[in-house]
């Protein structure tokens, strides 16, 4: 499906997961439908425990995070510039920095830099004199999009949005409008989130024991003349409120989905309520074997399908981006 | 519906007006008094009572009276109990611009899309949860904390007190989120995506944030006096703006009231550093003239420019350099001030709120003055504004909101005749 002509594709894929650094890892792991290994942390602050799927450590030091803009960084931001670095390519990156490449840069996130947050309130109550004004920067919604600008040399439109599993395919369809409305010749497109006791501790209201992922993502959309993994579509993100029951909601969304009975391959998230029930196809559930990675669960799951995609292994997938309580959406991607 | 949703598409872009408005802030409730308040350049900043900053070097921020009632709204009383301050003045703001706006809301023939920039949303929630929890308090109210913390609740509780059915977009870009939120709500109607919105920012004070910009030494510890020589950084403020924009031809063929047409809308990052903006301005210069190519208009145009200014050595620099450069030869005669001094920074809620002071500005005819300034920085080549002015006529205006992080976003508003 194009619009007035263009098709949008997938041309570059980035992913920092449980399972590892790089899209390959991810891959290997949602095929052997082996969930990674939790780790019980403990919460001195709260005497609390909660269940983890850390982000294991680089087998070497990515040089980017030596540059001055990375060295005192969250771990949020490092994720998601590592999944950029890996979606652009040494190709890629020397196009989106060169003068004549209109990069757009659109983030999205849920809890955001908790970490680097909840150590600097921390700070503030025991005594704001002495509360770190080099962590307190790195606590904005939009540091980590700051940080990707500046790294990929571009000056264009850099937007942060702020929302649930949802989030992400709007903001893909913001950088798909951005292509054709703006005249951007690209959009990277990410999402990053980090393990933090709070994030678990607010999970843990609505969910029995849940396990939390972490990690980093990022789509490079650019116009395509095929060959390459396309958007064929996006529904509204549909908002859950009073005025319509959850139900109503989804059934809407499922409604706007073209000829959804063809894709072979369907993402789910952890909040489906049976939506996708009469779905024949194969299914896979990314947050089950990743853990809960809130926003960036479902930029796994965009990275997912074109991973499978370009590997030839479908030739059309879903992607359920259903929110725990704000809002769903769900995209349509083939080859 | 998302991907294909584009209405009607029209090349040249449809116009794009405001047709509703409404306003919160230190200076009070409502259009009018804010009106008036900005006209005369009131200042409303007062010591902090919000939370305690006996152990901070700041002591003033600009504080809301929140009205002791809220306006008729179909929230239930539990609902109502549970607004924090940002989700309060996110209410009283939304319902002034839908009654502004004479929009019938049991009759919008789709869904109306909300768009709301804020840089803390609700952080009030989020450090009471957290207190709670270290202290080991019973989980009782934490659930609906973490609930009402995430920031697209508040504008889903928005979407719900007043009846609308609507897809809520937030956009976090720091102290230029109200200004993006107001422009990328502008693209989409202007592009055919949507018919209509609401769009603004809004942020509440917190005592997280207050000591954020207090460990950086950018709030002033004396009076916040932008562009002054001798200025010694910001004060902190709180408020909210929504407005209800359409295309101009609904708006008119429904014989609504337009306050001013969207003209441009510039939107650039600004790389030099995580805090510091460049000191030359480059971003700042660039989408000022994004803003007013896609205008059609020239520096000689414009009749007012609400500039950031926070009142921050390294802000007010770059963005005179900005300035300076940008308008050239029409410098001199080219009418600046900065609202700030007045009210504080409002920072997700600041692009909004001074959209809304071009706004009144241009209804009124008056230029809104800044705090009155003795030694003015000599970056500042422009009319800096800092006493009670009126002129005739103000047909175009220019808002500039430069966010931490980098992201610069500039709007142009074109009266209509």
């Amino acid at each position: 499906m194009s619009r007035n002509g263009v098709d949008i594709g997938i041309t570059g894929v980035g992913v920092v997961s449980p399972a590892g650094w790089g899209l390959p890892v991810m891959l290997e792991c949602l095929r052997s439908q082996q969930p990674v290994p939790t780790i019980a942390q403990k919460v001195p602050e709260t005497g609390h425990e909660y269940l983890r799927r850390p982000v294991p450590k680089p087998a070497e030091l990515n040089a980017i995070f030596r540059t001055p803009r990375l060295r005192r960084s969250s771990a949020v931001s490092r994720y998601m510039c590592a999944a950029a670095f890996e979606a652009l390519g040494e190709h890629g990156l020397a196009k989106v920095r060169s003068d004549n490449f209109r990069l757009g840069i659109v983030v999205s996130c849920y809890t955001g830099c908790v970490n680097y947050s909840e150590r600097f309130y921390k700070e503030v109550l025991e005594d704001p004199i002495t509360a770190s004004p080099i962590v307190f920067p790195e606590t904005v919604f939009n540091a980590p999009s700051s940080h990707l600008s500046a790294l990929l040399e571009s000056s264009e439109m850099n937007y942060t949005l702020v929302g649930d599993e949802s989030q992400f395919l709007s903001a893909i369809e913001l950088g798909i409008n951005w292509i054709l409305d703006e005249g951007m010749d690209g959009v990277l497109v990410a999402a990053g989130e980090e393990n933090n006791w709070l994030s678990a501790e607010g999970l843990s209201m609505f969910r029995e024991m849940p396990v939390l992922g972490e990690g980093g993502c990022a789509l490079l959309l650019e116009p395509c003349d095929g060959g390459e993994v396309r958007v064929e579509a996006i529904t509204d993100r549909l908002s859950y409120n009073s005025l319509l029951s959850r139900d109503e909601v989804l059934r809407s969304m499922r409604a706007q989905l073209p000829d959804e009975t063809k894709a072979d391959l369907l993402l789910e998230s952890m909040n489906e309520e049976g939506v996708w029930d009469d779905f024949t196809g194969q299914k896979i559930n990314v947050c089950a074997l990743m853990g809960e990675g809130f926003g960036v669960s479902t930029a796994w799951s965009c990275a997912a399908a074109a991973g499978f995609l370009r590997a030839g292994d479908i030739h059309s997938a879903i992607v359920s981006g259903i929110g725990m309580d704000q809002s769903c959406a769900a995209m349509v991607v083939s080859k | 519906m998302g991907f294909f949703s584009t209405l009607d598409r029209h090349e040249q872009g449809y116009r794009v007006v405001i047709t509703g408005v409404g306003v919160i802030t230190p200076i009070g409730c409502g259009w009018s008094c804010n009106s008036a308040g900005f006209r005369s350049g009131k200042v409303a900043l007062t010591p902090v009572e919000l939370f305690d900053v006996t152990r901070q070097k700041a002591k003033i921020a600009g504080q809301v009276h929140l009205p002791s009632h809220l306006p008729e709204n179909q929230l239930t009383l539990r609902q109502q109990k549970r607004l924090d301050r940002a989700g309060t003045m996110l209410l009283m703001a939304g319902s002034e611009a839908f009654t502004t706006s004479g929009w019938d809301l049991n009759n919008i023939d789709s869904t109306l899309p909300l768009f709301l920039g804020t840089s803390a949303g609700s952080m009030e929630l989020g450090e009471k949860f957290y207190r709670d929890a270290v202290e080991r308090k019973t989980r009782r109210h934490q659930a609906e904390r973490i609930c009402g913390y995430q920031t697209h609740r508040q504008g889903l509780t928005l979407c719900e007190a007043f009846g609308i059915q609507g897809t809520v977009t937030i956009i976090s870009n720091a102290c230029s989120s109200g200004a993006n939120a107001l422009g990328h709500a502008f693209r989409q109607v202007q592009k055919g995506h949507i018919r209509r919105a609401v769009a603004g920012g809004y942020d509440a004070l917190s005592e997280m944030v207050f000591a954020g910009f207090d460990s950086l030494s950018a709030l002033s510890t004396t009076t916040p006096r932008p562009f002054a020589h001798d200025r010694d950084g910001l004060g902190l403020g709180e408020g909210a703006a929504l407005f209800c924009i359409e295309r101009m031809d609904d708006a008119i063929s429904r014989d609504g009231r337009i306050y001013a047409e969207i003209g441009g809308y510039g939107a650039v990052t600004d790389r030099h550093h995580l805090t510091q903006p460049h000191p030359e301005g480059v971003a700042a210069y660039q989408s000022m003239k994004r803003a007013c190519d896609e205008a059609c208009v020239n520096p000689v145009d414009i009749g007012y420019i609400n500039s950031h200014g926070t009142g921050t050595p390294l802000n007010d620099s770059a963005e005179g350099h900005a300035i300076n450069r940008w308008a050239g030869n029409a410098v001199k005669s080219l009418p600046v001030s900065s609202t700030k001094g007045g009210i504080g920074h409002l920072l997700g809620g600041a692009g909004a709120v001074e959209s809304a002071v071009c706004l009144m500005a241009m209804e009124g005819g008056w230029i809104p003055p800044g705090v009155p300034v003795e030694n003015v920085d000599p970056i500042c080549q422009f009319d800096l504004v800092h006493a009670e002015r009126d002129c005739s006529r103000l047909p175009v205006t220019l808002t500039n909101s430069f966010g931490f992080g980098g992201s610069n976003a500039s709007l142009i508003f074109k009266g209509i005749n």
